[in-house]
This record gives C-alpha cells, sequence and structure tokens, in this order.
C-alpha cells in the first residue's frame, strides 16, 4: 500500500438541467460530473486524526464525510438518480450514520484494505438497507405462496395448469413431481424463504426482518434447504445438472 | 419407477431430445435449478462476506485473481443477491476513484 494516496478533488460544474436536452432516465444512471476524491492520509493518519480530539478530527471526519457523499451516487446509480428528490436527504442521512458507525467500530478496521474503502463499504450497507426498506415496505410474505389443505405450498406458478393442446401435460407432470419433492423436504419456513428470495426476489434483508431473525441466519437456513434439496435429488438418482440438461434450450 | 428413469422414458416419447424440439424450463425453476446445483456443503455467510468485501473488492479493481484468493467470497456473492449488489455498488466506488 502507497504511504501517500493522493487523489484529486475536483468537481466539474454541473450543468444546468435546463440546459440539457430531455433523455430518458437511463437503466443504469451516470453521473454527469467526474469527481476524484482528495485523500491525504495513509490508514494510520486517519485512525490518528480519527482517534484524536480536536481540529485534526474535525477536519478528518468532514474529509470522510465528502468521501463518503462523493462515492454515493457512484454506488446508487442503479437505484436512485441524484436528480431523484428524495437524493439529498437520504445521502445526508447515510453520510451521518456511516460516519457514526465507523466511529464506533474503528477498533475492528483491520488495514487488509483502504480505509477509505472500509467506510465506503459501510455506507453502501447503510444505503442499500434504507432503500430496499422503502422499495418492499408493502410486501407481505403472506401474499406469496398459496395454502392448500396441507398447508404452505410450494409455487404453483411455476406450473401451467391451465390446459395444454400441445401435449405439454406431461412437462407440467414432471415439474410438478419435482416441486412436490420440494415440497417434502423442506420445512415451512424454508419453503417461505425460499419463495419469496429465488423465485419473488425479495431481498434476503426484507424476508428475514419479516421472519424474525438476521439476514445472515436466513442466508443459512437457506444453505441448509439447498442441501436438502441437493441430497434429495441425488437420492432420486436426478441431479440438478441432469434436469437442466433435458430441457436445455437449443 | 425411479424418478429419473420416468424423466428419460417421458422424454423419448415426446421428443424433446430431438434438437428442434426442446423445451425451456420455466425461467423461475431454472433460477432455482442452478442454485441447488452451485451449493457447496460450506459457504461463507452474509457476515463472513461483508467482512471481507472492502479487500476482496479491491482486488478485483486491482486486477488481481480475487477469485482465486477468496473462492467462498466469489462463491457466496454469485449465490446470494443482496452481497452480490452490494460488492457492484462498492466495485463502482472504486472504480470512480483513480488509485
Amino acid at each position: 500500500m502507497n504511504k501517500h494516496e493522493y487523489l484529486t478533488l475536483c468537481q466539474l460544474p454541473i450543468v444546468n438541467d435546463a440546459q440539457l436536452p430531455k433523455t430518458e432516465q437511463p437503466d443504469c444512471y451516470t453521473p454527469r460530473y467526474n469527481i476524484q476524491i482528495m485523500v491525504d492520509r495513509t490508514n494510520e493518519e486517519w485512525l490518528a486524526d480519527l482517534k484524536s480530539d480536536g481540529p485534526a478530527k474535525e477536519a478528518a471526519l468532514a474529509d470522510l464525510r465528502a468521501t463518503i457523499l462523493a462515492g454515493l451516487p457512484y454506488a446508487l446509480s442503479n437505484y436512485l438518480s441524484p436528480d431523484n428528490p428524495q437524493f439529498k436527504s437520504l445521502t445526508e442521512e447515510v453520510a451521518q450514520d456511516t460516519l457514526l458507525r465507523a466511529m464506533d467500530h474503528l477498533d475492528t478496521f483491520e488495514g487488509r484494505s483502504r480505509f477509505t474503502t472500509w467506510v465506503q463499504k459501510i455506507a453502501i450497507r447503510i444505503a442499500l438497507t434504507e432503500l430496499r426498506r422503502r422499495r418492499w415496505r408493502d410486501f407481505s410474505l403472506d401474499s406469496l405462496v398459496e395454502e392448500n389443505e396441507e398447508g404452505v405450498s410450494f409455487p404453483s406458478l411455476m406450473i401451467d395448469p391451465s390446459p395444454n393442446p400441445d401435449g405439454l401435460t406431461e412437462q407440467n407432470d414432471m415439474l410438478q413431481q419435482v416441486s412436490r419433492l420440494i415440497e417434502e423436504e423442506l420445512t415451512d419456513k424454508q419453503r417461505q424463504a425460499m419463495v419469496a428470495t429465488a423465485i419473488e426476489g425479495v431481498p434476503l434483508e426484507e424476508v428475514a426482518k419479516r421472519m424474525g431473525m438476521k439476514r445472515n441466519a436466513l442466508y443459512k437456513l437457506l444453505h441448509d434447504a439447498r442441501l436438502r434439496l441437493k441430497q434429495r435429488l441425488a437420492d432420486e438418482g436426478l441431479t440438478p445438472e441432469d434436469i437442466w440438461a433435458i430441457f436445455e434450450s437449443g | 419407477m425411479e424418478l429419473k428413469e420416468a424423466i428419460k422414458r417421458l422424454v423419448q416419447r415426446m421428443g424433446w431430445d430431438k434438437e428442434d424440439n426442446k423445451m425451456q424450463l420455466p425461467e423461475e425453476f431454472q433460477k432455482l435449478l442452478k442454485m441447488i446445483a452451485n451449493t457447496k456443503e460450506v459457504e461463507f455467510s452474509c457476515d463472513d462476506v461483508y467482512h471481507l468485501l472492502d479487500q476482496y473488492s479491491e482486488a478485483v479493481v486491482q486486477g488481481k485473481n480475487a477469485e482465486e484468493l477468496m473462492p467462498l467470497v466469489e462463491h457466496h456473492i454469485d449465490i446470494c443477491p443482496d452481497c452480490r449488489e452490494e460488492f457492484e455498488a462498492l466495485l463502482r466506488v472504486l472504480q470512480a476513484s483513480p488509485v
């Protein structure tokens, strides 16, 4: 690692929106200005300044806040444009929370990366957690699966219930057999979690919250579920690759 | 009849093994099968990966063979969408800052 890292803080003038032609919102936002971050501290200097009292600490906190705010447009470019009215207040809140969390956990920084990278990681976790909360606030686990007489059912959404004139009911029959197998192996909790995350694409964090557990615990629950399914398929003499190979599109 | 044998006979009867008659699995099923196929006995948890994410991301940006250096991190990111989002976000930040 270099003893001193010099990156130039340089902010080009922001083009006034009125001067820009109207363009469609890109799927992935590209910031209109180019920011390079000036960090004139080594990891050791960051830690020393942040652990001190007085002007050195204040300056370090201000620089760190600027670093976080400069990185967030890139971090959030897939989710929120700086033109969005929510952007400024969200990023200010994230920067503040990040500084607090970083200061609380300074002693856990192990120096395996740049200090600013470590802080940016914290900022991203905080920011994405909040965005996920907002995006999925109306989501309910109860809406996901249909209950049948036996309880929670693995998604019938994968099986086409309608009459199939092309003779594809046999395909459905096969998928139903495999789905039944899946249903038999998993606990209700595992089925619910798997449907929500793997099928419906709900973030683990949001599912975990609704199931009253931490994201880490949910990952382990799902890992166990996947192991069970893999073993059961193997017991039936069938690997996922076998099923895949049968149906692989040409 | 074993499930595997039943599927084989079904495929042959329906002609799904013919090049011009291949069937496609529902997308959700494909996603699920991929995850099951990629499952390992030992996997890193989200907390494990979060702990190493800064180091891993820098290695990727610096062109080091991060997947070989930290294969369990790479595997987890492949499976866990939440961690993958955070990794990709950090990558964007690092790529925007010249080293």
